[in-house]
């Protein structure tokens, strides 16, 4: 007989042997989580024969879930009739592996802070938009945020969000953290247009640009459908705010946060929140919305 | 090591995009592809009377080929289970043993033509070149050798990955 034939028996039969002697070496794809551990040598304790795993109720009896605390308790019963195999695995280093959002009803599945603590940050307070407008199903992080919304990044402001949003707060801005904006200058050249009030630069200038303020006041412009007069500033309101700092101007919205978040600066949240630069925004609130309808 | 190479980018890019998952449909697919290649074989044993035997000895090393990336995919790098691991090998051994065979059938291809060359310059008739042609036992028994490895290692996979797939089944599906 061929010698490479009764080798290539004896390794099939060895691996034949091996599989029915030794199933977890020669077939499980890994070890089981340590509360199963003892089961790691009985593979039809949980396997039904050509079936799959599907014998949990055996130990874990459903009554038990109710010993559970409610919110777990509940989770699990809104899933309805999935097996416990759809989102455990047993074999592997991850016990929850198969998770997915879709697996929830609707209802369960738009109400994010029925499982998932609501953040408490100052990226999160006040925004009242759902979850899902920055975030994905899949992972917290990265979020997504359109920052356009409030300024426009162009080739001359991919600024860290440190240089405007200071001391980690995001509901406020300054165009003053980045060298290229000097207070003296910024005031000398407002100041012989009539403009003092130097905390809301975004109000004039969305995409951070000199000439964003001066086409809009030749012509009412389109700018991403929003159409309008220029802000008309007071002076003597304007001089009445220049008493505060560059620092605490202009406050914004913020609904994303975290780690590679682009985060906002913006106008929208600032009328008649208390701040200094709110109350101005609050007082100029028509002429705001003019321009937000611009 | 091209086949290697290929497993490494594609594992790499399954990776990257979030697909991880389809390295486990590649399998089955793999398997499949696999199974087309032995056309070559049912051609040869005359079960099939469709195509030319060179013709489906050119797709038995092309879907070899690529039946065997799509398993190395569908493997990965999960070091648990022996018997997968053992088809794995298995199948390595068999397409290196197939690149050898098609080296050997390329050198005696080559050998062949020079000797027809020499006897026809020689004044012999196709009838004798045929014959003395026929004669030259050293490459054919190159060739039978090769075959003395190439398919107790082909069987040995087959029957190992047959194992495979009867244990998902068994403890899977």
């Amino acid at each position: 007989m061929n010698k490479g034939l009764v080798i290539a028996l004896v390794l099939v039969v060895s691996a034949a042997l091996g599989s029915l002697l030794r199933p977890h070496q020669f077939l499980s794809p890994g070890p089981l989580i340590q509360g199963h551990a003892k089961l790691d040598q009985d593979c039809l304790a949980c396997h039904r024969p050509f079936e799959g795993p599907g014998k949990c109720e055996n130990c874990h009896k459903p009554e038990d879930f109710l010993k559970k605390p409610v919110a777990k308790a509940e989770f699990h019963h809104k899933l309805g009739p999935k097996t416990c195999i759809s989102c455990h695995t047993d074999h592997g280093v991850r016990h929850v592996s198969h998770f997915s959002h879709n697996l929830l009803d609707s209802k369960t599945n738009q109400d994010c802070s029925g499982c998932h603590k609501a953040p408490t940050d100052k990226n999160h307070i006040g925004v009242k938009e759902s979850c899902s407008a920055c975030h994905g199903q899949g992972a917290f992080k990265p979020a997504s945020f359109e920052h356009g919304k409030w300024f426009h990044f162009d080739k001359n402001h991919k600024a860290k969000c440190i240089t405007c949003h200071q001391g980690e707060d995001y509901t406020s801005y300054t165009c003053f953290g980045c060298h290229a904006h000097g207070m003296g200058e910024i005031r000398g050249e407002h100041a012989e247009e009539g403009i003092l009030d130097l905390r809301d630069c975004v109000g004039c200038h969305p995409s951070g640009k000199e000439y964003d303020a001066k086409m809009r006041r030749s012509r009412p412009v389109k700018d991403n459908g929003i159409q309008g007069p220029v802000r008309q500033y007071d002076r003597a309101e304007a001089l009445a705010g220049m008493s505060a700092l560059p620092g605490q101007a202009g406050t914004a919205v913020d609904s994303a946060g975290g780690q590679g978040v682009q985060e906002s600066g913006g106008r929208s949240e600032h009328e008649g929140k208390g701040e200094h630069g709110s109350e101005h925004h609050s007082e100029h609130g028509d002429d705001e919305e003019e321009e937000d309808d611009d | 090591m091209a086949l290697i190479l290929a497993t490494v980018l594609i594992d790499w890019f399954l990776h990257s995009q979030g697909l991880a998952y389809w390295g486990r449909w590649a399998g089955p697919l793999g398997v499949l592809v696999l199974a087309l290649s032995f056309g070559y074989s049912a051609r040869k044993r005359k079960f099939l009377f469709t195509g030319s035997l060179p013709g489906w000895l050119r797709l038995h090393e092309y879907l070899s080929w690529i039946g065997a990336l799509l398993i190395m995919v569908h493997s990965g790098i999960h070091l648990h289970a022996w018997l997968p691991w053992a088809a794995t090998l298995a199948m390595l051994a068999a397409t290196a043993s197939g690149l050898m065979g098609k080296y050997l059938l390329k050198t005696a291809r080559d050998k062949m033509k020079a000797a027809k060359t020499k006897l026809a310059a020689q004044g012999l008739t196709d009838v004798e070149i045929e014959n003395q042609l026929l004669s030259d036992s050293l490459t054919l028994k190159a060739l039978a050798n090769w075959r003395k490895g190439h398919m107790p290692v082909t069987y040995t996979f087959f029957f190992l990955a047959l194992f495979h797939v009867v244990s998902i089944c068994f403890f899977w599906m």
